[in-house]
C-alpha cells in the first residue's frame, strides 16, 4: 500500500496487486472528491489486466472528463510510478 | 429564493439516507441536524481501516457509516456537533466545485462569526479559526442536483475524536503538527464557554440566510419511502466496509 499526500493536502492511498507487471487489482482511496463519483470505480475496473507502462494512458483517458478535487491525475500517476512491495 | 427547511435528526444511517433521498428528489432544501447516537462518517472513497480506529469504535459502540460524498472522516458528537446539508439543482449555485463549495461554506463562516470568532474558509473544504479546523464539508452531484453537507463542531469531545479518527502520518507531517488535537477546535473551546446546539442552530439559520428564505417543512411520503430503502444500504457492511 502506498500513501501519498497531494499538493492540496488530501490523502491518496493506492493498493495494487501485480502479477508480473500486469495490474490484477487496484484500489484508489482517500479523502478526495470526484465528480462523477463512479468514475474512480470505473477506473479501477479499467486498470485490471493493464500492463505497467501502459497504465498512464488508461488513467488519463478514464479521467479526462472527471472533476477531481483534492488530488490530480498526476498525483495518481506519481503514486503508481513508484515501486510497490 | 425559497428553501424548504428540515430539522429532522436521526441515527447515522437515517441521516445519510435522508441526505441521499433529498438529492434524488432535488427539492431545494436546507437541513440542520445531529447524529443520535454519536457516530463516525467516512468519505465515499476512503478505506475504512485507514480512516477509523475500528477497535476503538467497536469498544465504544460508535457506528461507522460511509457517505455518498467524498472527503474525510468525521466524528459526529451527539452533544457537540451540528451538521448541515443543502440540496438544489446545480444551476442555483456558482459553477464548478471550488466556487460552489466556497459559496455554501459562507453559511458556516457566518454561523461561526456570529459568536465573535474570526472564522475563514481554508483549503479545499474547511472552515478554520486561528488555523484550527472546526468545520469540513463535502459535495456530490447527481443528475443535475447538488448535495453539500458539512459539520460545525461547537462542543465536540476532541479527545474522543482523536481516538476514533486516524490521521495519516503524511497528513500530519506536511502540516508540521503532531496530533489531531492540535489542528481541530470547537466553538466552545475558542470561546472558553459552553455553547449549546440551540445557540448554534439559531446562528446557522441566520448565517445561511443569505441563500434566501427558509420555510420549515417535512419530507414527503415518497421521500420517506426512499429513506426507508436507503437506511438498509447505510446499515449494511457491504456499503460501509466496501473498501
Amino acid at each position: 500500500m502506498r500513501v501519498m499526500r497531494s499538493k492540496a493536502g488530501k490523502t491518496l492511498e493506492l493498493i495494487v496487486e501485480l502479477e508480473g507487471d500486469v495490474i490484477r487489482r487496484i484500489e484508489i482511496s482517500g479523502d478526495f472528491m470526484a465528480h462523477p463519483t463512479e468514475a474512480i470505480e470505473g477506473l479501477e475496473r479499467r486498470l485490471r489486466g493493464v500492463r505497467l507502462g501502459e497504465h498512464a494512458e488508461v488513467i488519463r483517458e478514464a479521467l479526462k472528463d472527471v472533476e477531481l478535487i483534492g488530488i490530480t491525475v498526476e498525483d495518481i500517476l506519481n503514486a503508481l510510478g513508484e515501486k510497490f512491495e | 429564493m425559497r428553501w424548504r427547511l428540515l430539522l429532522e435528526s436521526g441515527d447515522a444511517a437515517t441521516n445519510m439516507a435522508i441526505d441521499e433521498a433529498l438529492m434524488r428528489f432535488g427539492i431545494p432544501t436546507i437541513r440542520f441536524y445531529r447524529f443520535s447516537p454519536s457516530s463516525v462518517t467516512i468519505g465515499y472513497f476512503q478505506r475504512v481501516s485507514s480512516a477509523v480506529n475500528l477497535e476503538e469504535a467497536m469498544k465504544g459502540g460508535v457506528r461507522v457509516v460511509r457517505r455518498i460524498t467524498g472527503g474525510g472522516s468525521v466524528y459526529h458528537d451527539e452533544r457537540g456537533e451540528l451538521t448541515y446539508s443543502i440540496v438544489a439543482p446545480v444551476e442555483l449555485f456558482p459553477k464548478g466545485f471550488a466556487e460552489s463549495m466556497r459559496y455554501v461554506c459562507e453559511g458556516v463562516v457566518r454561523t461561526v462569526r456570529a459568536f465573535g470568532l474570526d472564522a475563514e474558509f481554508s483549503g479545499v473544504n474547511d472552515v478554520v479559526v486561528a488555523g484550527r479546523k472546526l468545520s469540513g464539508s463535502a459535495q456530490a452531484r447527481e443528475q443535475g442536483i447538488l448535495l453539500q453537507h458539512g459539520t460545525i463542531m461547537y462542543a465536540t469531545d476532541l479527545e474522543k475524536l482523536a481516538s476514533l479518527l486516524i490521521a495519516p502520518k503524511e497528513k500530519l507531517s506536511d502540516k508540521g503538527i503532531s496530533s489531531i488535537l492540535e489542528r481541530v477546535t470547537t466553538v466552545s473551546r475558542e470561546l472558553g464557554r459552553s455553547v449549546s446546539f440551540d445557540e448554534v442552530l439559531e446562528a446557522a439559520l441566520e448565517g445561511f440566510s443569505f441563500l434566501g428564505e427558509f420555510q420549515e417543512g417535512e419530507l414527503s411520503e415518497e421521500e420517506w419511502r426512499l429513506v426507508d430503502m436507503l437506511v438498509e444500504k447505510y446499515s449494511s457492511d457491504s456499503w460501509n466496509f466496501r473498501r
